[in-house]
Order: structure tokens, then sequence, then C-alpha cells
């Protein structure tokens, strides 16, 4: 079986600054993988380019084992529905119930009766405890229904590869562990594998898979003894104490 | 010296940038006519409900507005046309003068204004809007083309809305011509429209129709265009305005081109 996510030499720059410098990892199928580091270090970005949504200066990404650059367009459309992403701010479609926020990729790409798609829909959100709130707007919605609303349309066409931008980002603890579950849920029964960018130390903990820091445009494992200086406060002395 | 180059730098500037936006409209018209007449089961029939959506709110809550505009141009028409043109011997000719100015021109002219000022403005404004919140970047990633789930509707709907707004106008406006020629003249409705019909020419039609298609087209298109090029949330107004502006200016050159045109072939 092949990795999930395969992730080799990328390298992107904003205005001529270097922000990843050669980033290398892999997923494996049914896996966990978190990024955390510093406001700005470029985890975004480089979620980003692991989900095709930018494209590295140079560098290979793969998911399932099929190179993303060299898919044509209707390729890249294809294997789009392979994966999932959650954005930070949940960027459900706005002026959509919940419901149809999440049945959305189900009537585009199969061709599904709406009595199926209904049954589907409601299953996951049943699933994910979205009770009570199809017929209401995002704007209607708490912090952690929108959130387990993009983790259900993430997650409705069943991918191999979910990624996640902070996804308890303004959340209170207890959604957020809630959260947790819910991916811990999702990676379990369904084998989908996770990554992860956070800055969220208790999401960290919870999610139980291996933690990198990215930092100076490279990563590190929050483990490296080069990194980081014990006592001091930084980032790596934090994840060491934490985790 | 030197102002004269800047002057031509900046003229220079300006050509460059506006032949950049045609090509970019060109290729935004190509890609919105292939979906949605070539895109088999996902082109029109898949987004039948966002069509519906889009023509309710271009077209059905227009139609107020549109009814006021044609009704009182209507009447200022018929007033003026009753009031001067016997002064020159040629007051039966005043149903002519109807269907020239109103369906040919004012009924496709004031319809497009209403459209640009409501529809075009929100168009912009909502698709900018789902730039910013990176809803159009969820639905990239979720393999959804946004031509196809934004702009094909959005298109598609305004041209039918323009089409049948602009036709609402015509009627409303012969209506209120009517209603006015009462007051000085008492004409049976029956004669007062025959009059109007006479004079009316399947060309007159098929010129309607066309700048009616035509201002549709390019209100959709610009709308998209500048709302897909937000940048960030300072966009936004600027969206706005340039979309309400760029309609404007574009739909009164189409118009003079189409009128131009029909004069030159004697259409």
């Amino acid at each position: 079986m092949s990795d999930a996510l395969q992730v080799k030499d990328i390298r992107f720059s904003y205005a001529g600054t270097p922000v990843l410098k050669g980033i290398s990892f892999t997923v494996p199928a049914g896996g966990r993988f978190a990024i955390t580091g510093r406001s700005g270090c470029g985890k975004s970005t480089l979620l980003e380019i692991c989900s095709s949504q930018r494209t590295p200066e140079s560098g290979m990404v793969a998911w399932d084992g099929e190179g993303i650059s060299e898919l044509s367009h209707n390729g890249l459309v294809r294997a789009r529905t392979r994966i999932g992403f959650v954005f930070q701010k949940h960027a459900l479609i706005h002026n959509f119930t919940i419901y149809d926020n999440v049945a959305l990729p189900l009537r585009y790409h199969r061709d599904l009766s709406e009595h199926e798609v209904r049954a589907s829909v409601k299953a996951l959100m049943d699933e994910l405890g979205l009770f009570n709130v199809d017929k209401k707007f995002p704007n209607e919605c708490t912090a952690a229904q929108a959130c387990c609303a993009a983790i259900a349309r993430a997650v409705v066409m069943s991918p191999v590869l979910l990624f996640l931008d902070e996804p308890a980002a303004g959340v209170d603890p207890v959604t957020a562990r809630g959260i947790t579950n819910v991916l811990m849920e999702m990676n379990a029964t369904r084998g989908i594998a996770i990554v992860m960018v956070s800055n969220t130390i208790e999401i960290l903990k919870s999610m139980a898979c291996p933690v990198s820091v990215l930092d100076d445009g490279k990563l590190y494992d929050y483990r490296d003894p080069a990194r980081g200086s014990h006592g001091a406060v930084d980032i790596f002395s934090a994840l060491r104490d934490a985790l | 010296m030197r102002g004269i180059s800047q002057f031509v730098n900046k003229l220079g500037a300006w050509g460059f940038s506006m032949g950049k936006m045609a090509v970019s409209l060109m290729g935004l018209l190509y890609d919105t006519l292939t979906v949605l007449f070539v895109g088999g089961k996902k082109g029109i029939t898949s987004s039948f409900k966002q069509i519906i959506s889009q023509v309710l709110f271009t077209g059905v809550e227009a139609f107020w507005l549109v009814g006021i505009i044609g009704l009182l141009c209507g009447m200022t028409i018929i007033i003026q046309a009753m009031t001067n043109m016997p002064k020159f011997g040629v007051g039966e000719y005043f149903g002519k003068i109807l269907v020239i100015v109103v369906i040919r021109e004012l009924g496709p002219f004031f319809t497009s204004l209403v459209v640009v000022g409501r529809s075009g403005s929100a168009l912009a404004t909502y698709i900018g809007n789902m730039r910013v919140s990176k809803e159009l970047a969820a639905l990239e990633v979720m393999g959804i083309d946004p031509i196809h789930f934004i702009v094909m509707p959005a298109f598609a709907a305004m041209v039918i809305s323009m089409v049948c707004l602009s036709v609402y106008f015509d009627i409303i406006a012969i209506i209120g011509g009517y209603f006015i020629a009462q007051l000085k003249v008492s004409i049976p409705f029956g004669i007062f429209m025959s009059t109007v019909l006479d004079a009316m020419r399947p060309m007159d039609l098929i010129i309607s129709m066309l700048k009616n298609v035509a201002f549709g087209c390019i209100i959709a298109l610009m709308s998209c265009y500048y709302g897909l090029s937000v940048a960030n949330i300072r966009g936004l107004p600027q969206a706005a305005l340039k979309s309400v502006v760029g309609c404007m200016i574009t739909t009164l050159m189409i118009n003079i081109l189409i009128t131009l045109g029909s004069f030159l072939f004697s259409l």
C-alpha cells in the first residue's frame, strides 16, 4: 500500500525570501502527522502546497503514490476528490445551509439521487454530532458546529487524506478536545490519513502522532536535541515538556 | 518633454491593462460557454438551482424598479412626442417613436442600468467575499470549478433576466405612454396598440434582443471578473465600484456599436 502523502524537497519563497527550504516527509496510509511552529513560519503555506492550492518552486508532492504536479487539469480535479481540506475559518459557502455545504461535493462529483445524497449526508452529520443544524447557515452556527460541518464536507467523499489548518483555532479547550475525538474517530474507523497544522499543544497531545516543527524553513522532529535550548522559552522546549 | 513622455507612458500602461483585461474576459467567456454548452450533465442541469436563485434575485426582485422606470419613461416619451411632433407635422408617427426609442434603445439601456446597479455590484461583491473568506479556494480543493459553480449560473441568469426585464420594461413603457396619451386625446387602447404594433418590424425586436443578450453577457462577465480579481478585503469595495463603472461604460459602447451597425446597414 503506497503512502497517503509523500513530500520531497519542497522549496518556496515569498517575494524572494525563502520560506520553505527543502521540506520532505511522508505520511503512511491511515497515519497521522502534525506540523507546528511559530506564527508566520510557513505552516499554512506548506499545507497549501501539499493540498495543491499552491505550486512549489521545486519539489514533489504525491497523494496515494500519484505525483500531483504531473497531472492534467482533469486529472487534478479527479485526484482532489481523494483529499479533504478543512480551512482555519472553515470556508463554508456562506449562502448555503449546513446540509447543502456537506452535500455539495457529493452532488457535484457523484451520480447519486437526492435520496441517496440525503442518506449519506444525514448519516455523516449524525456521526459527527451535527444535530438540528441542517437548515442553519454557517453564520448561525457555533464554532464547534462550523468546524464539524467543515470536517463533514471534507470527508463526505471518503478521502484517503485529510488536511486541517488549525482546526481548533478560537475554540475553548473542551470543544477542541471534542474536535480531536472526531478526527481520531475518522482516522480509526475510515482509515483517513490526517495531516494537521496546529499551534495548540493540547490538540497536538491528544492527536498522539509524530509532531514536526517548522523552523527557519526546515522541518525538525520536536524531540531533536540539536534544536531549542533546554530551559529557554521556545517552541521545542514547550513541546518537549508537554508531549 | 518629460510631461509628454510620462503621459505617453501612462497611456501605454492603461492601454496594456485594458488589453490584458479584454483578453481575460474573452478567456472567461470561452470557459463559461464551454461549461454551459459542452458541460454535459455537469453543465446546466447540475447548476439549475443556482441559476433559478440568481434569476429570482436579478430578474424577479427587480420587477418593481424596472416597472417604475418603464412607466415613467413611457410617459415622458409620449408627452414629448405628443407635444412636439405635431409642430413638425409628424404627429401620427408617435407609434414609431415609441418603438425606436423604447424598444430599440431605452428598454435595453435602462434595464441594463438597473441590472448593473443591483446585480452587477452584488455579484462582484459576492464573489470577492468568497475569495477573501477562502470559499473559492475551498471549491477548488474539492475539485469544483468556480466557473461552473458561480460564473456560468450568473451568466445564464443575467442573460435570461435582461431579456425578460427588457420585454417587461417595453410593455410597461408602452402602457404608461397610453395612459398619458389619454390625458390629451382619447384613443381606444386597441387603436393605440395597433399603431405601435404596425410601427414595429421584426428587426426592431432582433436588435433589442441582441442588445439584451450582449448586455447580460457583459454585466455577468465583468462582475465575475472583478470579483475573481479581489486579492484581499481592501479590494472588495473597489471590485464593486469597478464592476459598476466598467459595466456601464462597456454596455454604452456595445449599445452604440449595435446602433451604429443597424444604421450603417439600414437595419
